[in-house]
């Protein structure tokens, strides 16, 4: 289903949901199951995310059938699978990080971020 | 633990694939999740609300997930094959285009609610006759006041006349129709003014000092140029007087019954016992049926019947609503045609389930490897609907379309007899419609083609050529074909049929010639003629000025025939004076026979010496001679209201009345010896087209008397046009849905054994190496569709024989089991259906034994 990595364009993936672009995050560092990663974003984003488990399982489905995560191997019990990113995810979710870094950037050249400090 | 079973039960609401993948471990973490709650002393009845709104709101969006992949997969699919898609498209467009332009024909006139403001509580009210034939007829002023007494379930009651009058309206004459209505006429069908007012109690009294007037909308804009200041003004209705304009009726305001009525005046009581009878309309309390109605109508009048000098004879009541009142005439007739529409609609069906699954034939290897690959047989079968539904649905958008573009030509087609013709469109119904058809449609398809397919995908393997599911599916596709050709005779035998029918219609002894007649009339009544005397004196001038006109070959003063209405009287013989006997009667002057083109069979036709001084005379027609006169009718003498008129000559019986109606016992009677029955019309027989010389015939009469309005100008061609008109649509729309159901058919036959033969090829080499010959080879295909065909056939016979009495409503002067008929329809089919093998046996012929070998 996924083609090679070197010939696809991580951008054509862009923009991420935010629950997406936090399953991802989530498991940067490290594999985990699916419970793992609900704990992990919550706690990341201290409650303001909150997967539920049919959302969080229509994300993972997408993120597999798109090569972005794979299920491990390593980890995995009779009823229990583990993610882990692939490296083709980690290229997708550094491209979102990137393009959120040019928003602020670019709204750093306007006045909209000083007068936010300001008020 | 219960609470991991209602969870599982609650996963049901994902796809089976979804669940397949992540059913346990969702499972699982709802577990953990519990789990944590319970330890942190949580109360569980949050998670499993949370859990819940989840599920509801991500299950049927992985449903449509699948679907849009599904349909992804199928547009790519359909794109790669563009020939099947086209065929299956075009196929679906014109089976679901024609069904939607019949469905909004039979919406617009059957179903729509009437343009009138509480429209499903309008009733209509008829009296009827004594049984066993119980007549429907108008309502009499006694029935009328007993119902409006008694009844409790009607909000209100009302009643129209029909009258005429001719509005002398600067320096012209215009013949109106109009109505006398009733004082709750206007309130039950809550009809309000644009100007001025609807009537008031006032105006129904007898000895009002000035007579009212509400005009409608288009008489307003017509004769009155729409200004408001003609409230108020007094217009000259000729004999009627003068009345006095007090309001217009809003555009929207429409009688069905009585579209044209352009004036209305107050129906004040006169006490007379010999009024006109009258159309009653009323308007349901909320809440009351047609039904209850009816039952404290009946008990009205049974109490009537019982205080009646003669009850047997007394009138009953018949209820119906409004709606089915102005529709009735034209129900049979269109859900006939809907039903021919949806015979198409059956073989598109067939065609397209053939269609799709020559196109999951092809995908056999494809199929095979997605089953290895773990694809269920239900997904198998879901991809397949899916495909089904693409297809219809696209189909069923370009038939809406379709439709929008018929319609109006269908429209154009109809015949007059079809109520609101006028109120059809192409609106949110029709889609509707046209959706759920389409759905119906891509259902069936889909799943007629995915079910034979999914259910011989387990038996195949990759390497194997011939598999067990093939045999299968093609007598599936086989039976299909049969269907088809079975629901193509149907509509042929229809079809057959309705020619026969238009040809026995057409070659029906008329008794009259009805070339270059155009029949006129006209209205003296506004002349203030009295007397006999005058009213002849009036007619001969007349018809003496229409003579004079060059190219006038004939005219008389009569009725035009295909009339509907007749006059019936009672005549006695003077042996037996109280035994009388009941003839259809016509008022005729001479020159009327003539110039209606009746035959004379002995005697003489009406002269002038027929008038009001002469002897009262009569002439019969060849039934009525039989009947009474069996020994001779010429010179006999009959009584007729106790006067003794003789007759003087017989003509052929003539088709008086219906064009398919048998002629009756008929008199005719002169007009000029008759003070009180004024026929106020003329046939005039003409050596070219008559309508060219209606100029001059206007300039003649004119000079007799410039006052004199015309008021209906017709061919008896354009009669006789409209009494057939209704038979020729049918015969259209049925002649063309045949049409299209035969070439599907055709195709479909030829799609099917052009497959096998592809299949066959190399068994046919096989055949051909061990010496079959070329015409051997096409012999065995032709048998194939043959032996489709003739169980086609056979099975379509059977389906004529048992809508036997559906056909039989629409036939004339033809059995519904003509042999004829059925012969052709059989013949033209199978003729059809054997064109349609020629080709793939042909191609079967040619098969090369060396190269079919080869390849195998």
């Amino acid at each position: 289903m996924a083609s090679s990595d070197t010939t696809r364009d991580p951008a054509g993936y862009l923009p991420l949901t935010p629950a997406l672009f936090h399953v991802l995050l989530s498991l940067a560092d490290e594999q985990k199951h699916g419970y793992a990663i609900m704990q992990a974003v919550a706690e990341r984003t201290g409650g303001q995310v909150e997967l539920s488990t049919g959302t969080l399982y229509g994300i993972i489905k997408r993120l597999l059938a798109d090569g972005l995560i794979r299920e491990s191997a390593l980890g995995s019990t009779d009823r229990r699978r583990a993610y882990r990113l692939t490296a083709f995810g980690r290229k997708v979710a550094l491209a979102e990080v990137e393009r959120m870094r040019d928003l602020v950037t670019a709204a750093d050249m306007t006045k909209l971020l000083r007068v936010s400090a300001e008020v | 633990m219960p609470g991991s079973r209602l969870y599982r039960a609650l996963l049901k609401l994902f796809p089976r694939e979804f669940r397949g993948d992540f059913g346990d471990q969702m499972e699982a973490d709802f577990h953990d999740q519990r789990e944590d709650a319970r330890k942190a002393g949580q109360r569980s009845a949050g998670v499993w609300t949370r859990m819940l709104v989840d599920m509801l709101q991500r299950a049927p969006r992985e449903h449509v997930d699948i679907l849009r992949r599904d349909a992804g997969y199928a547009l790519r699919l359909f794109r790669r094959r563009p020939g099947m898609t086209a065929s299956a498209l075009l196929t679906l467009a014109i089976g679901i285009g024609l069904n939607a332009a019949v469905f909004s024909v039979v919406h617009g006139v059957l179903w729509r609610s009437l343009p009138l403001p509480h429209s499903s509580r309008l009733v209509y009210l008829a009296e009827v006759g004594p049984p066993p034939e119980r007549m429907e007829a108008w309502v009499s002023q006694a029935s009328f006041d007993s119902w409006a007494r008694e009844a409790r379930t009607l909000d209100a009651i009302g009643s129209i006349r029909i009258t005429s009058a001719t509005l002398m309206q600067g320096g012209g004459a215009e013949r109106l129709m109009g109505g006398e209505v009733s004082r709750g006429f206007f309130a039950t069908l809550s009809a309000r003014p644009l100007l001025g007012r609807l009537f008031n109690d006032g105006d129904f009294a007898s000895d009002a000092a000035v007579r009212v007037a509400v005009i409608g909308h288009d008489l307003w804009k017509r004769q009155f140029g729409g200004r408001s200041e003609v409230i108020g003004e007094r217009v000259n209705l000729g004999q009627a007087g003068m009345v006095e304009v007090v309001g217009v009726l809003e555009p929207a305001f429409v009688f069905p019954l009585f579209r044209n009525a352009a004036i209305m005046l107050p129906d004040v009581p006169t006490g007379s016992p010999y009024r006109s009878p009258m159309m009653a309309i009323g308007r349901l309390a909320p809440g009351a049926t047609v039904r209850g109605l009816q039952t404290e109508l009946d008990l009205v009048a049974s109490r009537l019947a019982a205080a009646a000098a003669d009850p047997g004879r007394a009138p009953g009541v018949r209820v119906t609503s409004l709606r089915d009142q102005v529709t009735s005439g034209a129900k049979t007739q269109l859900w006939f045609l809907f039903g021919t529409a949806s015979c198409v609609l059956l073989i598109v069906c067939a065609n397209v389930s053939n269609l799709l699954l020559t196109h999951t034939a092809g995908r056999r290897r494809e199929l095979v490897t997605r089953a290895a690959l773990g694809a269920s047989r239900a997904h198998l079968v879901r991809q397949g609907l899916t495909e089904g539904m693409v297809l219809a649905l696209v189909g069923g958008i370009a038939g809406f379309l379709l439709a929008g573009w018929t319609v109006p030509a269908l429209i154009a087609l109809a015949p007059r007899t079809i109520p609101r013709l006028g109120e059809i469109s192409v609106g949110w119904p029709v889609l509707a419609f046209a959706t759920v058809t389409s759905v119906c449609v891509g259902l069936t398809c889909g799943l007629a083609a995915s079910l034979t397919a999914g259910r011989s995908a387990p038996g195949l393997t990759l390497r194997s050529h011939r598999a067990a599911g093939n045999h299968e599916r093609s007598r599936f596709r086989q039976g299909l074909i049969v269907a088809q050709v079975a629901v193509a005779l149907v509509l042929a035998v229809a079809a057959g049929l309705l020619v026969q029918t238009m040809r026995a219609v057409t070659a029906l002894p008329l008794g009259y010639d009805p070339s270059n007649v155009i029949s006129i009339g006209f209205s003296p009544g506004e002349l203030g003629i009295e007397g006999t005397a005058a009213k002849a004196s009036l007619e001969r001038n007349l018809i003496e000025a229409i003579r004079s006109v060059e190219g006038v070959t004939a005219a008389g003063v009569g009725s035009p025939p295909l009339n509907r209405s007749y006059f019936s009287i009672s005549i006695a013989m003077p042996s037996k004076p109280s035994e009388p006997a009941d003839l259809h009667a016509e008022f005729a002057g001479p020159g009327y026979l003539e110039a209606l083109g009746a035959r004379l069979v002995a005697g003489r036709f009406f002269e002038d010496r027929d008038g009001p001084q002469g002897q009262p005379a009569a002439l019969v027609n060849e039934s009525a001679a039989k009947r009474l006169w069996p020994a001779g009718a010429i010179g006999q003498t009959f009584l007729h209201n106790q006067k003794p008129i003789v007759i003087i000559g017989m003509v052929n019986d003539v088709r008086r009345t219906g064009l398919e109606a048998q002629p009756q016992s008929t008199i005719y009677l002169s007009s000029a010896q008759n003070a009180n029955y004024w026929t106020n019309n003329m046939l005039v027989r003409t050596s070219g087209d008559p309508r060219e010389l209606l100029p001059a015939i206007r300039t003649a009469v004119r000079q007799v008397d410039a006052r004199l309005p015309f008021t209906s100008v017709e061919t008896l061609a354009q009669r006789l046009d409209l009494a057939t008109a209704p038979r020729r649509f049918n015969l259209w729309l049925v002649s063309l849905f045949s049409i299209i159901a035969l070439g599907l058919a055709v195709v479909g036959i030829y799609g099917v054994v052009m497959e096998s033969v592809a299949q066959r090829v190399p068994e046919i080499g096989v055949r051909m190496a061990l010496g079959a010959s070329a015409a051997g080879v096409t012999r065995m295909v032709l048998g194939q569709g043959t032996w489709m065909i003739g169980i086609g056939i056979a099975l379509g016979m059977a389906a004529v024989l048992a809508l036997n009495g559906v056909m039989a409503a629409f036939v004339f002067g033809v059995q519904t089991t003509d042999p004829v008929s059925l012969g052709i329809a059989c013949a033209v089919l199978a003729a059809a259906g054997l064109l349609a093998c020629a080709i793939p046996a042909r191609r079967a012929a040619r098969v090369d034994p060396v190269v079919a070998l080869r390849a195998e």
